[in-house]
């Protein structure tokens, strides 16, 4: 095994000498490993607001119903072809977004979350140390198992990995190499978005409408920031994420209303529209923009490169 | 064809002329004098023949060559020239060792040196993006021996108080039995005898040898005057000299004719030569890499290591010192950027190169980086890597270790180098210090790897830090 003579036997390891294959090789670290520290979060959303959501979706399923009900007894009891219509295209209406909202949590069910790469990663960049960076790469691989654009990115820069490269490195080269284009798409998704959303409420002529495309918008915007990014935030930001959007879109609203009061006061109704109507716009915009970066910040598998 | 689309036409033809006449002229050149700095030994001449072969085959490399190099896209076109005015450095010779069948490092450099790198490259800024996509810049690589570095604290001192120190040195328990003959030869000399060459040539050899000796016996590294402590090179007897105490300059200086005298003109002739040796490699600096070789340092043992900071810290203070009064207080007088790395990083195992930083900035101190560049990075890099890391069990636990072949020896083995210290050791520290850290024969790469990167630790951040 080794080659110091035995005379000479040396005491420490350092001064010992082996030819390759005397010493079996290690095993490399699992990806399971437990992280030595784990800051325990919060509990993700409090009861008052699930008792307030579940309360919300029950009262709106109960209304459809007894709008359902009230529609098929009139067609059935007075025979009126315009109840049996509305009831019919009620039906429909409730069918068809079942379905489509199925098939969103389909993909989004498909879609994994970033929290624990995300978590790794911020563990691994506070420690500042070297040799764990490989995990991460691991880790990420799983998250992206059915998506061959990244994995194949991520094999490159697995590739380029040496010992010697720290794990903030890695953490670096993972951002430039996969994130910061994924950023760029993002980024201009968010600002297209938010213009969307400007010219929208610019353009709606009633306060509910407003809060509509805000909505749709901002739904939007998320989901196609899931699509970038390839993953979906954890459990606890879509509480975060749609209080902002429900946020956003009452405001707006509120916003309107004040707003077309203000028009109706003002003498120069014109003006008053004018500059009404863009300041608006602007805090519309400014609001979608941050709902956007809070998105990204969210679905993002890894802290953004400072 | 329309007077709408001539007229288009020759727009575009008048703008790309602008465009060619802007790439020809001299505003679209760039040009950057990077001064290699460093002791005898600290891997200066590897370190420019990796760098210019990096800047070569870096357009062309993988990204797992150069993974910390993104710049290296913007590179179109790499030319390798001369510096005129300065030898060339032997560019092709060096390479040509390390890719040979039997590859060997390259000797000590005797002599003064350069390589100038013409990179064609597409990052032209902001501004000139409106009339250009193309830019071109120089890189004026100077390589000089080690021993000629130390030369420089030699300039900001009086001949008196040279001596002193070099007398105290030559008195500490390292030295003392190195310097013995030279002391006793001269504590017999009378500064004001009259002066007598033989003699002088006599005592002055005796200092050499000294010196000499400390090199080569002690490994020690603060020998001064640095050109007389080159074993290859031929000094002129009647240009030795060697500290004196008792002789001092100015008003109360010897006079003429008589042995202080002699001492005194032949110092002030070698220090013309220095003077002149700073002013063309860092004069007009924009760029510095200091290469420090820590491991063989700590490696030789406590008095190695406290020379080699002593030579640092003098070296450092005397970067200081010569630089004009008005200048230290201007921020722009600053280099741009001073890249300091601690080579040879393939002789310690990957984990290591934390403690081999640390120990760097701890050598060098950080009021010299803030005072000396705007911008400055420590790394722990290997020009050319003649190691491996694995990582192997031993008793049953997953240990780091280094496959390569060690210096004087034709096989591969697996070595343990050992954990080497973050911080400067005490004296009372040095015993319990738990390394062994070998040299190592270059890799045997072959010429496949004339147009292919060299393997190397951290090359690409250097490379990075400075040219981005």
């Amino acid at each position: 095994m080794s080659m110091t003579p035995q005379a000479e036997t040396p005491r420490r390891l350092v001064d010992m000498e082996f030819r390759p294959g005397d010493l079996p090789p290690a095993d490399a670290p699992s990806l399971d490993e437990a992280l030595p520290e784990v800051t325990t979060r919060p509990p993700a959303i409090r009861w008052p607001a699930k008792l307030a959501l579940g309360s919300a979706g029950l009262l709106l399923l109960l209304f459809v119903v007894d709008g359902a009900v009230s529609l098929l007894r009139s067609a059935i009891e007075q025979g009126s072809l315009l109840d049996l219509a509305q009831f019919a295209v009620l039906v429909a209406l409730v069918g068809s977004t079942l379905w489509l909202l199925a098939g969103q949590a389909r993909a989004y069910a498909r879609l994994k979350s970033a929290e624990r790469a995300r978590e790794l990663a911020e563990h691994l960049a506070r420690l500042g140390g070297v040799g764990s960076g490989g995990r991460l790469v691991g880790v990420l691989d799983a998250l992206y198992a059915g998506n061959p654009e990244v994995r194949g990115k991520l094999g490159a820069v697995s590739a380029a990995l040496q010992p010697q490269h720290t794990d903030a490195d890695v953490i670096d080269l993972l951002n430039r190499e996969i994130f910061v284009p994924m950023d760029r798409r993002a980024d201009d998704r968010i600002q297209r978005a938010a213009l969307r959303a400007s010219l929208g409420v610019a353009a709606c002529p009633h306060p509910a409408l407003d809060a509509l495309v805000v909505l749709g918008i901002s739904v939007a915007l998320v989901k196609d920031l899931m699509q970038i990014y390839g993953l979906r935030h954890s459990a606890r930001a879509v509480w975060r994420i749609i209080s902002h959007v429900l946020f956003s879109a009452s405001s707006t609203a509120v916003m309107s209303t004040v707003v077309e009061f203000a028009m109706k006061a003002a003498q120069d109704r014109l003006a008053a529209a004018v500059v009404g109507t863009a300041g608006e716009a602007l805090v519309v915009a400014r609001r979608t923009f941050a709902l956007g970066m809070l998105a990204k910040e969210e679905i993002r598998p890894l802290p953004a490169p400072r | 064809m329309t007077p709408f689309s001539r007229l288009r036409t020759a727009a575009g033809s008048t703008l790309d002329g602008i465009a060619a006449a802007f790439d020809a002229s001299p505003l679209s050149q760039r040009r950057h004098r990077i001064a290699v700095t460093g002791l005898q030994r600290s891997g200066k001449t590897v370190f420019i023949t990796a760098f210019a072969h990096a800047l070569r085959t870096a357009a062309q490399a993988p990204m797992a060559s150069f993974p910390f190099f993104p710049w290296r896209t913007h590179v179109r076109d790499v030319e390798l020239l001369e510096i005129p005015g300065v030898p060339r450095f032997p560019f092709e010779e060096r390479l040509d060792q390390l890719l040979s069948e039997q590859p060997t490092w390259p000797a000590p450099t005797t002599g003064l040196s350069g390589l100038r790198v013409r990179i064609r490259h597409g990052d032209v800024g902001l501004l000139r993006s409106a009339l250009s996509s193309n830019a071109t810049t120089d890189l004026d690589l100077i390589d000089y021996p080690g021993e000629w570095l130390l030369d420089l604290p030699m300039l900001t001192q009086s001949f008196r108080d040279w001596s002193l120190q070099m007398e105290e040195l030559a008195n500490s328990a390292g030295r003392h039995d190195l310097a013995t003959p030279w002391l006793d030869a001269v504590h017999a000399l009378d500064p004001g005898a009259p002066e007598n060459q033989p003699e002088l040539a006599r005592i002055g050899t005796l200092y050499r040898d000294y010196l000499l000796r400390c090199r080569q016996e002690r490994s020690l590294c603060f020998v001064q005057p640095g050109r007389f402590a080159l074993a290859d090179e031929t000094v002129d007897p009647a240009a030795l000299f060697f500290p004196l105490s008792s002789v001092r300059s100015g008003l109360l200086s010897a006079k003429r004719g008589t042995m202080g005298a002699a001492l005194l003109r032949r110092h002030a002739d070698y220090l013309k030569r220095v003077r002149q040796f700073y002013g063309e490699v860092f004069g007009r600096l924009g760029k510095q890499v200091l290469l420090v070789d820590l491991l063989s340092a700590l490696q030789q043992g406590h008095e190695a290591f406290a020379d080699l900071g002593l030579a640092i810290r003098s070296i450092s203070d005397a970067f200081d010192e010569l630089r004009h009064p008005l200048l230290r207080l201007l921020p722009i007088a600053r280099v741009d950027r001073l890249a300091l790395a601690a080579t040879k990083a393939d002789h310690v195992t990957a984990d290591q190169h934390a403690n081999l930083v640390n120990l760097l900035r701890d050598i060098v101190g950080e009021p010299f980086l803030q005072a000396t560049a705007r911008q400055s990075g420590l790394m722990a890099v290997a020009s050319v890597k003649a190691t491996t890391d694995l990582k192997l069990k031993v008793n049953g636990l997953a240990t780091p270790f280094l496959r390569g072949i060690p210096a004087g020896r034709d096989e591969v083995l697996d070595l343990q180098p050992g954990v080497i210290p973050g911080t400067i050791p005490t004296a009372d520290q040095w015993g319990e210090l738990g390394f062994n850290i070998r040299r190592f024969e270059p890799p045997p790469l072959g010429p496949a790897f004339r147009d292919r990167p060299l393997p190397h630790v951290n090359l690409d951040k250097v490379l990075q830090f400075l040219l981005a």
